[in-house]
């Protein structure tokens, strides 16, 4: 199968045949993961092909369609060894809407979606449903596109998401996601330049509750020259299970020249015993790029901030609910879908915060 | 009718790797809303402690007797204590992301008298109350200190006290890092809530203030208690002889 991944001067092993990567429990890429929930996953399955790909309302046709980079983990070529089905995609310009809702069975599907060239479009994909299953999503944004996609997860069973979007020249793109529930999700993104005056922008935001396990993993390829990047993730968990990981992988290659990249990720830890992890990293392989930065935190509420709302009358509680919706309100403001909001902001509403 | 403040016996203390550390040793007065109180003191006599202790702030441990028109303070929380009306003007306000200063005043609002200006008429009530301290209107939306100067935080503390309307407020250092013209407008606002019947507690290192706003008593805190109190004289005295001679001359 033919692949961009020459383009993006990424390293380390990829391949479309799961044997060809070792067992999960020595990779590094597996470290935060409940290994012991999902591990199933490392091997080829028959699909229940349960998932319905709804676009506007109507079943998506089935077709062929091209992966743009080759699986880099086992999971992922174990699933798209799996996938018997694929839905590529063309996108209006203007809004569309796509759901993709798996009620039961472990399924593998594989939608690839085209954005036209120098249209404006703007799009809410959804994954609804209790079932399990590895989702593969590639995103082509034409030249000059100007594209806004928003993911919303909605976490029902175990849940692992490949999403790769390629950015032609010229082609501004913004990537929302936003990741609830109370399971497990992987959800794996990245954006990648093919050619030069790209701008990507990458939000997310997450909240694991309960058992929840959501890792996040965004990575921006910059291999080509005078690309822009924005990543800005925040994540809440809630309940002393709660397990959360993020990792920003920011590559500027050898042909990344005049690159401009920033990568940051805040957590906010609402329960004591809740587990976040935050890994930025940033590999930079030339050295005429323009700007190159990260920031991480994993925090807790702050007792001067609440000391400070509660001298004005504001009890902790509210207090709390305050400072919550103004660590992510910044974030939505960034988004710029109603969407998104309204959907985090009901799941909070349902968790008491 | 005047409000009135007792502050009995008040003891406050830290925790540190020795164990509790006593920082105020009995602290005793009595004010009223329509008197205007200044404390000073040299730096680490305890003045901003005896500030956050009153209002309740979670690093101190206290004792003794707050009481604010007879209700004992000593037990509530910072949120019931701003309910019964006592108003704490930070000397480093605190910044809170992502909160916009409209909406924490109007909840704040909301908290303290039970309900809230209409969202419609709202935005004109605090841009009339911005005008009269001279802020950008544009800061209503900003969140609530960031990125704030410090000047632009005392007017903003200044701001919450005149929407606020406490019974009594204590005003840690507002005047530090002010400007003469950044000084008078802030003085201005406290004049105007005393004289809507708020009581003033103002705690300062400088006499500067004290020529806006007039003080009926002057206290000089030391060593965790107050050492000496008089009428704006003993302010005029501070500035000519400073702590070290006033304070040797008591003991």
């Amino acid at each position: 199968m033919k692949t961009d991944d020459g383009l993006f001067e990424l390293e380390g092993a990829c391949s479309f045949h799961p044997e060809a990567f070792g067992g999960l429990g020595k990779k590094e890429e597996w470290k935060y993961a409940p290994l012991g929930e999902v591990g199933d996953f490392a091997n080829p399955f028959k699909p229940s092909n349960s998932s319905r790909i709804l676009l506007n309302g109507s079943e998506a046709p089935e077709g062929k369609a091209e992966k743009l980079l080759t699986p880099r983990d086992k999971v992922e070529a174990a699933g798209f060894a799996s996938v018997r089905r694929a839905f590529p995609i063309q996108m209006p310009a203007g809004e569309s809407e796509i759901k993709v809702i798996n009620e039961g069975g472990r399924d593998a599907a594989f939608l690839s979606l085209d954005f036209i060239e120098a249209k404006k479009s703007d799009a809410l994909l959804t994954f609804e449903g209790g079932g399990e299953g590895v989702y593969f999503l590639d995103v082509k944004a034409g030249p000059r596109s100007q594209v806004s996609l928003t993911v919303l997860c909605l976490n029902g069973g175990k849940k692992f998401i490949y999403d790769a979007t390629r950015l032609g020249r010229d082609a501004k793109v913004k990537r929302n996601l936003v990741c609830l529930g109370e399971g497990f999700t992987r959800y794996s993104s990245g954006a990648y330049f093919t050619a030069p005056g790209g701008e990507a922008e990458m939000n997310g935001a997450y909240f694991a509750c309960g058992h929840a396990y959501t890792e996040c993993r965004v990575r921006t390829a910059h291999s080509v020259p005078g690309c822009k990047s924005r990543v800005s993730y925040r994540g809440a968990l809630l309940g002393a299970e709660a397990r959360s990981a993020w990792v920003g992988e920011s590559i500027i290659g050898k042909g990344g020249r005049g690159s401009d990249s920033y990568e940051a990720n805040k957590n906010f830890v609402l329960t004591p015993g809740a587990k976040s992890f935050s890994e930025p990293r940033l590999e930079i392989k030339n050295g005429d790029i323009a700007s190159a930065g990260h920031s991480s935190s994993v925090g807790y509420f702050d007792p001067d901030q609440l000391f400070y709302l509660g001298s004005r009358g504001i009890g902790e509680e509210e207090a709390k609910k305050m400072i919550i919706a103004g660590f992510f309100d910044e974030l939505f403001s960034q988004m710029g879908s109603k969407e998104a909001e309204k959907e985090f902001k009901d799941f909070c509403r349902k968790a008491g915060v | 009718m005047a409000h009135k403040l007792e502050v009995k016996n008040f003891k406050s203390y830290v925790e540190t790797k020795e164990g509790p550390k006593e920082i105020l040793k009995g602290v005793n007065f009595e004010a009223s809303s329509d008197e205007i109180h200044v404390l000073m003191g040299p730096n680490g006599s305890g003045k901003s402690t005896l500030a956050y202790s009153l209002m309740a702030h979670p690093d101190y441990a206290t004792s003794g007797s707050v009481r604010l028109d007879g209700t004992e303070l000593e037990l509530l929380t910072p949120d019931e204590r701003a309910k019964e009306g006592l108003f704490l003007g930070m000397q480093y306000p605190v910044e809170v992301p992502g909160v916009p200063l409209t909406n924490f005043l109007r909840t704040s609002l909301k908290a303290l008298k039970g309900e809230a200006p209409s969202i419609r008429s709202w935005t004109g009530i605090l841009k009339g109350y911005m005008e009269r301290l001279k802020m950008d209107p544009q800061f209503a939306f900003r969140n609530v200190n960031e990125g704030f100067s410090g000047g632009e935080k005392k007017r903003a503390e200044i701001l919450q006290l005149e929407v606020l309307k406490p019974k009594f407020a204590i005003l840690d250092e507002i005047d530090s890092g002010l400007d003469v013209d950044a000084l008078r407008i802030v003085s201005e606002g406290i004049c105007r809530s005393h004289e809507e019947g708020c009581g003033i507690i103002l705690i300062t290192h400088y006499a500067r203030i004290l020529k806006y706003v007039r003080p009926d008593f002057v206290h000089l805190f030391y060593k965790g208690k107050i050492a000496l109190s008089g009428g704006e004289d003993l302010a005029n005295r501070i500035e000519e002889e400073g702590y070290d001679k006033l304070i040797g001359s008591l003991s």
